[in-house]
């Protein structure tokens, strides 16, 4: 099978922008096999095709549960596993093949086909609910990045850390994404209304 | 005690996953049998779907009943149950309503 390999990287809040090139990429014969790895895409060579790709977002496996974040030991473990299975049936029982996971993204591929759906969200609260999920991450990292700063961990973990400057090139970084990720979640509440 | 009126009135959605679960089915029969019910009208994305699954089950209104294969299914619950009657009820009133007013 004649694999390529492919990087790219794009904003949390952009991921149609993905979503379209991965689709480009088809029309050109080039379709997604599989992405494990954050940023790198492994394409196989077959004959053009219209792809429709669409992306999820779970910043962690136990989010598939109603226990929240990391609270792993063994007895939930197991039902994570079992979740994370069902929620991958569920889109390849409606039709989408499931390409992989990376930093929270699962894709899915679907061949267009007429009288079928080509999205995974049929309403706004459902999309939105998806961005809050990317918001709720990038807080906790956040908050997480200032408490380690806070309490001196990082200084001699990373040494470089100690600097004032980047420490709060360091936050500024986290601290970006927030707002495009809020307007993009009050931008489709407002297309709504 | 769980508050049924926090819930109403039911999105067309929320309410066609809950008529479908008054048997135990899994997500994607879940998504057949909406299609069905609605007459075509509704349909439902997985993720959306998925989603709708999660806060459905938060707020007690809908239960995991079992496994098959890798596929979950759930039913509604006796809170569900209420919450839907109650809704149904709702819309009995409102559908005779206009029915009187505008034919």
């Amino acid at each position: 099978m004649n694999t390529t390999k492919k990087i790219r990287w794009f904003w949390s809040w952009k991921d149609q922008e993905i979503e379209q090139w991965l689709s480009d990429m088809s029309a050109q014969g080039l379709h997604l096999l599989k992405t494990e790895t954050p940023f790198w895409y492994t394409f196989v060579q077959s004959q053009p095709a219209n792809v429709v790709y669409r992306l999820d977002y779970y910043a962690d496996t136990s989010m598939f549960t109603n226990h929240g974040w990391y609270v792993l030991d063994d007895s939930n473990r197991k039902e994570i596993v079992e979740e994370e299975a069902a929620y991958q049936q569920l889109f390849e029982d409606a039709g989408w093949h499931y390409r992989g996971t990376n930093r929270g993204w699962n894709y899915f591929s679907r061949t267009v086909e007429e009288g079928h759906s080509a999205e995974i969200f049929t309403d706004i609260d459902s999309k939105v609910k998806k961005y809050r999920r990317q918001l709720l991450f990038q807080l906790a990292t956040l908050l997480s990045g200032i408490i380690l700063i806070a309490i001196g961990t990082t200084e001699s973990m990373f040494p470089l850390t100690a600097s004032s400057l980047l420490r709060i090139i360091v936050i500024a970084a986290f601290a970006y994404p927030l707002l495009p990720i809020t307007q993009r979640m009050r931008q489709l509440q407002q297309a709504n209304s | 005690m769980k508050k049924i009126e926090k819930h109403l009135p039911l999105t067309e959605s929320t309410a066609y996953i809950l008529i479908a679960l008054n048997t135990p089915l899994h997500g994607y029969g879940v998504m057949q049998k909406v299609t069905e019910l609605s007459e075509g009208i509704v349909s439902m994305g997985a993720g959306t779907l998925y989603t709708a699954f999660a806060t459905l089950e938060k707020q007690g209104l809908i239960a995991k009943a079992g496994q098959e294969g890798r596929r979950k299914l759930y039913e509604l619950t006796d809170f569900g149950r209420n919450v839907l009657t109650q809704h149904m009820h709702r819309t009995a009133i409102m559908l005779n309503s206009a029915s009187t007013i505008i034919n």
